[in-house]
């Protein structure tokens, strides 16, 4: 895992709990998104550096049918992301 | 792969309508990017059946949804283009991005998780009171006395559709999906009454807006856009086309697989816990769709080996995508706690089912609740008259009379 950039603007998520694998994120940015050999979608990377990054991922998130996706501030993600203790 | 290959029944043939299988298994091994004549306008069309490439072609931007646009002559000439010359050439269902992504996601901003809870409360009454409908019947038609009404009834009422409308929709879906391919030529004139419908609903809303879908489309806004009139009307008629007689064909497909595999009706019926895994294994054994809308390429490609001309028109075959041993071990058996890789029912990638919340509510409440309601339900005809409608895209019984007390009851 790469640490954390203290300059991402924001950072895309995608509940696994809620992922039913419909590819959609996959196929509107397979820069931003893949799905797992099982089918299920996860970020590419993650973190967002850019306005028109952040604006694509919102779209996505707007789009999913389960709302799987998730589009956080930087700032956000990093108080409350499960990843972020200890980094 | 030869020219002369040919499937052991003909493509789009009688027995091919009454059971596909056969030929898509002969095709994943020996075709798997299979060139025949459509059988309208004989226009060269290539059919994919396997898992893996079902998913590629839905995935893959060149592959497009606007027939209209990338679409060669001879699939324009054979009127092949979906909704062409009606509002329904611009719907969500057959454009790309852009304007895909924004009618895309002003829709999806009235799916709210409140609307969502408020459609299982109007599903769960309307299937209430059909079921006592059928169950004065004794025996009924699971296809036109339960699953119709309960989809075309839940439609109506989550668009805030007139009650007297109720009864004209089930007609004009009829005539929009006929269950007699010799009823073929009152197909436009069925979707063009529920373009009509869709028109009249949306300037009603406009006048007097309500709880309901498409008072929440009228006012949907994202990043200061909204649906243009044509698109409103577009949006709505398609959601009727596209989430009632596939929601209905889904229940009678369900309902039969359960017929034919006591012991996992059985299993649904005493571990309501697997409900949400049961619906799942459903929809990957029989959904609605036989295969996704056209595609068709946008640039000369080629695609497993094979060179698809610019304009060519793609079908990607979902139920056989769903059965392919490659993906799915065993995949004629119905196995409710199957679990594993997820099924392509639902179509994949930027196309795949915009109301799939709401089918899945629909499913997952109207077919167990049948099983519960009747625990001895039976068929009422024998196993070999069941007949499936001769539609390439559908997969739905045309009748699937059942007896609600079980065999031997008068």
């Amino acid at each position: 895992m790469t640490a954390r950039h203290v300059d991402a603007r924001a950072v895309v998520r995608v509940d696994a709990r809620l992922c039913r694998g419909t590819g959609l994120c996959q196929a509107m940015s397979p820069a931003l998104f893949r799905l797992t050999r099982a089918g299920y979608a996860i970020p590419v990377d993650g973190e967002l550096y850019d306005d028109d990054t952040v604006r694509l991922a919102r779209s996505v998130a707007d789009c999913c049918p389960m709302g799987a996706v998730e589009v956080l501030p930087g700032d956000d993600a990093d108080a409350t992301g499960p990843e972020s203790a200890g980094t | 792969m030869t020219l002369s290959a040919a499937p052991p029944v003909p493509l789009f043939g009688s027995d091919y309508f009454q059971d596909p299988y056969p030929v898509f298994a002969w095709l994943r091994d020996h075709s798997p990017v299979h060139a025949f004549p459509f059988p309208v306008g004989g226009v060269r069309t290539w059919l994919v059946t396997r898992y893996d490439d079902v998913r590629a072609v839905l995935a893959d931007p060149r592959f497009s949804s606007e027939g209209g646009t990338w679409g060669n002559p001879e699939f324009k000439a054979a009127g092949l283009v979906s909704g062409a010359g009606s509002v329904l050439e611009k719907a969500v269902t057959v454009v790309d991005p852009p304007a895909h992504t924004r009618l895309r996601r002003l829709a999806m901003s009235t799916f709210t998780p409140r609307r969502i809870a408020q459609w299982r409360q109007t599903v769960e009454r309307v299937v209430s009171s059909v079921l006592d409908a059928c169950a004065a019947r004794g025996e009924f038609d699971v296809m036109d006395d339960y699953a119709g009404p309960v989809s075309s009834t839940v439609m109506g009422e989550i668009l805030g559709l007139r009650i007297e409308r109720h009864r004209e929709l089930v007609d004009a879906l009829a005539q929009a999906f006929p269950s007699d391919a010799a009823r073929m030529d009152r197909v436009p004139e069925g979707f063009a009454r529920i373009c009509g419908y869709a028109e009249e609903l949306v300037a009603l809303k406009r006048r007097s807006p309500a709880d309901d879908l498409t008072s929440a489309l009228i006012q949907a806004r994202q990043d200061g856009e909204q649906l243009t009139e044509e698109e409103l009307v577009a949006m709505v008629a398609a959601m009727i086309l596209a989430g009632s007689d596939t929601v209905r064909a889904f229940v009678g497909n369900a309902v039969l697989a359960l017929l034919d595999h006591p012991d996992q009706a059985r299993l649904l019926r005493e571990r309501p816990e697997l409900e949400a895994d049961a619906l799942e294994e459903l929809l990957r054994y029989e959904g609605a769709l036989t295969t996704a809308l056209f595609r068709v390429t946008t640039e000369e490609l080629e695609f497993r080996g094979t060179v698809l001309p610019a304009g060519a028109p793609v079908i990607a075959a979902l139920l056989s995508a769903n059965r392919d041993p490659r993906q799915f071990p065993d995949p004629d058996r119905l196995d409710l706690t199957r679990g594993g890789p997820r099924h392509v029912g639902f179509g994949h990638g930027l196309h795949n089912c915009l109301g799939a919340a709401l089918a899945r509510l629909e499913g997952q409440l109207a077919v167990p609740a049948l099983l519960r309601r009747f625990p001895a339900l039976t068929l009422a005809v024998p196993r070999g008259e069941l007949r499936y409608i001769e539609n390439w895209a559908m997969r739905r019984l045309v009748r699937l009379p059942v007896r609600a007390a079980g065999e031997g009851a008068a």
